[in-house]
């Protein structure tokens, strides 16, 4: 019972001691270096989203100066110049840029004057965009769909003034989303990473999905989230239920930041992104549960090397118990145990040496018994005929005085009844008398 | 000695699977589901004068939501406002193919029906429509068709026909509504050709129709403007809604609202919820309180519109659901198209030119 006890505590020992710096550097390395490690990556999504946000606003802010450019060409400027003429010249402009799907030319009640194409229904008088122009404001519109055929549209829109520099027109110049669609699809983050552009309503501005353009974005609270704050990292669920990690960031321009209200985000499946910070968690796993081996292994071990020579140990001290005292122990520890089995060795022998010394003054003293014995027994005998003598004595007398005490109470009776005889002989004559 | 080993692998399995659970889920953000609570204001965008008189009070008072309401006269202005600004409304009204144009521009939110239970007093006809099959994104209100209200006493035709707006007679006392759609379905079957018409040489002629009238017009211009200048006969005849034909006609003895023999466009108008709604459940709330048989009822009775609602109808005053102006005979049914291009994308270039050269001629 004892040895089980003892190995089990010598390993609890080895593991609690083993183990409490082990987990100690666990738990800080799994929490500490892999919150850096985290910090790094979504630092680094942030500063992508930054880059990106960065050149797509340039391209941005390119069609607004585009736009701007038209707006101050004489041609168009001109009140001599007709219609036709005007529409030669925006669309001689439009060739000439390749980013307009369509420039159009609106008067100050919102009508069509000419347009490249005429595939925008709608008021323009309503168009805030329009109506930022028309009060003498270069404007952007936020990203929309046109039918004929479906395409994602964003428009820019900038005052047309005469010499005197007075508003006599707006212009609007209609670029096709899917230029900045395609710098966006462009940029491959990992294999699963991919990049995003959310409006300020919530919906996909740009997303390399076709279909998804404009949808509104399916992640709970993340458009709530991503719009409160011009940058930043966040996490969320993706359509197939993936866990994702963002970085975002937003346009440095002012205006272009207020009227389209975009988030650049640079999404990355999080298990993708952090697959370092993974397989650093396997390995201190790994080292930790080999850690663990070890320590159990030598926990083991270490018992045993101090259980095994005990149990010799034990079982020499039962030998010895019973009497064997040749008994011996061979223990090469080469330590206390060692040094306990000789003691213990050499405890045998000294008590095999007491043992015969006492057996020795045993036999001295068992015939000094013997003969004293004897003498007693023959000073014995004597007393006992003494004794006889005496007791036959002692009963011849004992019997004498029987015979007087038999004699003594005779002649008590004898006495009596001759008390009663003289009594009897008495009694008549007083009877007689009385008579009379 | 199995024992302490079985512990020890156990409380090490726990404490890897619990650091492991703590990794993968203590920096998940926080999923809210948004509360299905009324908001303290509506936003809503409606044609002019197309609710009853105290439609908006009575839910603002039974409800407590402030209504912000605005209104428009042409469908495209609300078009662009809804494009501009997506989350500027949370409840808007079109009629059928820009439901369907609407929902393709990804500017319509998909209705929650489990809000809107009333839904089942719309009639069976009026649900699941061609520009929404499954009434994903709207849900019918009123009805109506596309046609002339004339003034007896100064329009001597006695046909109704389209051919009374290009009378040179009437030169400045007739408008043509401020709707694209409309003008060139109007001036199609003028011209004798589908209200649809996707056809290059059709839409080319019907546009030197449209072009020819534009000289007799006083202008392109809204339905409630066109009835209210009717009724003050500033206008002889003029290029209106049913309802608002029907209303004049009530107003005054002399006009009448007619479907030309030509035939004209019927058209289903909706409650739709764009995108950017910051308050789709109390607009769900707001659309299901609309549907209300007396509710819906006492608007029809207001605008004198065919109404989509059959719970409705037998709240509804029985002289609007006997007008036959309103409730065409099937014959007149017959006639009569929805709106939309279903030729195909390339006419909307052309439909806009048109339009665009229409209005600059103005």
């Amino acid at each position: 019972m004892f040895k089980i006890v003892l190995k089990k505590k010598i390993i609890a020992l080895f593991l609690f001691f083993g183990l409490l710096p082990l987990v100690i550097t666990f738990i800080l390395t799994v929490f500490q270096i892999q919150k850096s490690l985290r910090e790094t990556v979504s630092s680094n999504l942030t500063s992508l989203a930054s880059e990106v946000a960065s050149s797509i606003e340039k391209t941005v802010r390119g069609v607004y100066t585009d736009v701007e450019l038209l707006s101050v060409n004489p041609l168009i400027r001109s009140k001599d110049a007709s219609n036709e003429e005007k529409l030669s010249e925006i669309t001689r402009i439009q060739d000439f840029y390749g980013i307009f799907e369509d420039i159009t030319l609106i008067d100050l009640d919102g009508n069509v004057i000419i347009s490249t194409t005429y595939k925008y229904r709608g008021e323009w008088k309503n168009k805030q965009w329009y109506q930022d122009a028309r009060e003498g404001k270069s404007s952007i519109s936020p990203a929309y769909i046109i039918l004929g055929p479906y395409k994602v549209i964003l428009s820019s829109a900038a005052p047309v003034r005469d010499e005197q520099g007075k508003i006599i027109a707006v212009i609007a110049g209609q670029v096709n989303m899917e230029t900045i669609r395609d710098i966006v699809s462009r940029i491959k983050i990992g294999e699963k990473g991919f990049v995003f552009i959310v409006d300020k309503e919530g919906r996909f501005a740009v997303h390399p999905e076709k279909e998804d353009m404009l949808a509104a974005v399916p992640y709970s609270g993340f458009a709530g989230e991503v719009l409160s704050r011009d940058s930043g990292i966040i996490n969320y669920t993706g359509q197939n239920k993936e866990e994702m990690i963002g970085g975002f960031a937003s346009f440095l321009d002012t205006n272009l930041k207020e009227q389209l209200g975009w988030r650049l985000v640079v999404a990355q499946p999080k298990e993708e992104a952090f697959a370092l910070v993974a397989i650093f968690q396997k390995q201190v796993i790994v080292i930790f549960l080999g850690g663990l081996v070890l320590l159990l292994g030598i926990g083991y071990l270490l018992g045993d090397r101090i259980v095994v020579p005990m149990k010799e140990l034990i079982a020499a001290t039962r030998k010895i118990a019973l009497g064997e005292l040749e008994s011996k122990i061979d223990i090469k520890t080469g330590d206390e145990i060692e040094e306990l089995a000789r003691s213990f060795n050499k405890m045998a022998d000294d008590l095999k040496e007491s043992r015969a010394d006492l057996e020795k003054s045993k036999n001295i003293l068992e015939v000094k018994v013997a003969a004293r014995t004897k003498e007693l027994q023959e000073l014995t005998k004597g007393l006992e005929y003494k004794v006889k003598e005496r007791t036959k004595e002692l009963q011849s007398r004992l019997d004498e005085l029987e015979r007087f005490h038999r004699l003594t109470i005779g002649r008590e009776l004898k006495m009596i009844e001759l008390k009663k005889e003289l009594k009897n002989k008495e009694k008549p004559s007083e009877s007689a008398g009385n008579r009379t | 000695m199995k024992k302490i080993l079985i512990i020890t692998i156990a409380v090490l399995f726990l404490f890897t699977a619990g650091v492991f659970g703590y990794l993968r889920f203590a920096k998940s953000p926080e999923k809210f589901a948004p509360a299905e609570e009324l908001s303290d204001v509506l936003n809503v965008y409606n044609w002019e004068d197309y609710f009853g008189t105290t439609t908006i009070e009575d839910f603002e008072k039974e409800f407590g939501v402030k209504v912000n309401l605005q209104t428009y006269d042409n469908e495209d202005t609300m078009l662009s406002t809804v494009q501009s600004d997506p989350g500027r409304y949370d409840v808007v009204i079109a009629s059928d193919i820009l439901v369907r144009e609407m929902a393709n521009m990804k500017l319509l939110a998909r209705i929650d029906m489990e809000n809107i239970p009333n839904f089942k007093n719309v009639g069976d006809e009026f649900k699941n429509l061609f520009y929404d099959p499954e009434n994903e994104y709207s849900v019918p209100y009123m009805w109506g068709t596309s046609g002339l209200a004339v003034n007896r006493k100064y329009v001597e035709e006695t046909e109704p026909s389209w051919s009374i707006l290009w009378n040179p007679k009437y030169q400045g006392k007739i408008s043509m509504l401020n709707n694209m759609q409309d003008v060139l379905g109007a001036g199609l079957r003028y011209s004798g050709y589908s209200a649809n018409s996707v056809d290059p040489s059709e839409l080319e002629k019907t546009k030197e129709a449209l072009m020819e009238q534009s000289t007799l017009l006083r202008g392109y211009e809204d339905s409630i403007t066109i009835r209210d200048d009717l009724i003050s006969e500033k206008l002889w005849a003029g290029h209106i809604y049913s309802g608002d034909g029907v209303f004049a006609a009530d107003k005054n003895e002399n006009i009448e609202y007619v479907i030309p023999k030509e035939g004209g466009f019927i058209w289903v108008d909706n409650f739709l919820i764009p995108i950017g709604s910051q308050h789709k459940y109390t607009a769900e709330v707001f659309i299901n309180y609309l549907l209300r048989p007396y509710v819906s009822a006492k608007i029809a009775d207001y605008l004198w519109y065919a109404n989509t609602n059959e719970a409705a109808r037998e709240l509804t005053n029985p002289e609007i659901l006997q007008d036959e102006a309103l409730y065409p005979p099937q014959e007149v049914k017959d006639k009569l198209e929805f709106s939309g291009y279903f030729g195909g994308h390339e006419a909307v270039a052309l439909y806009n030119k048109i339009w665009a050269d229409l209005q600059a001629s103005k």
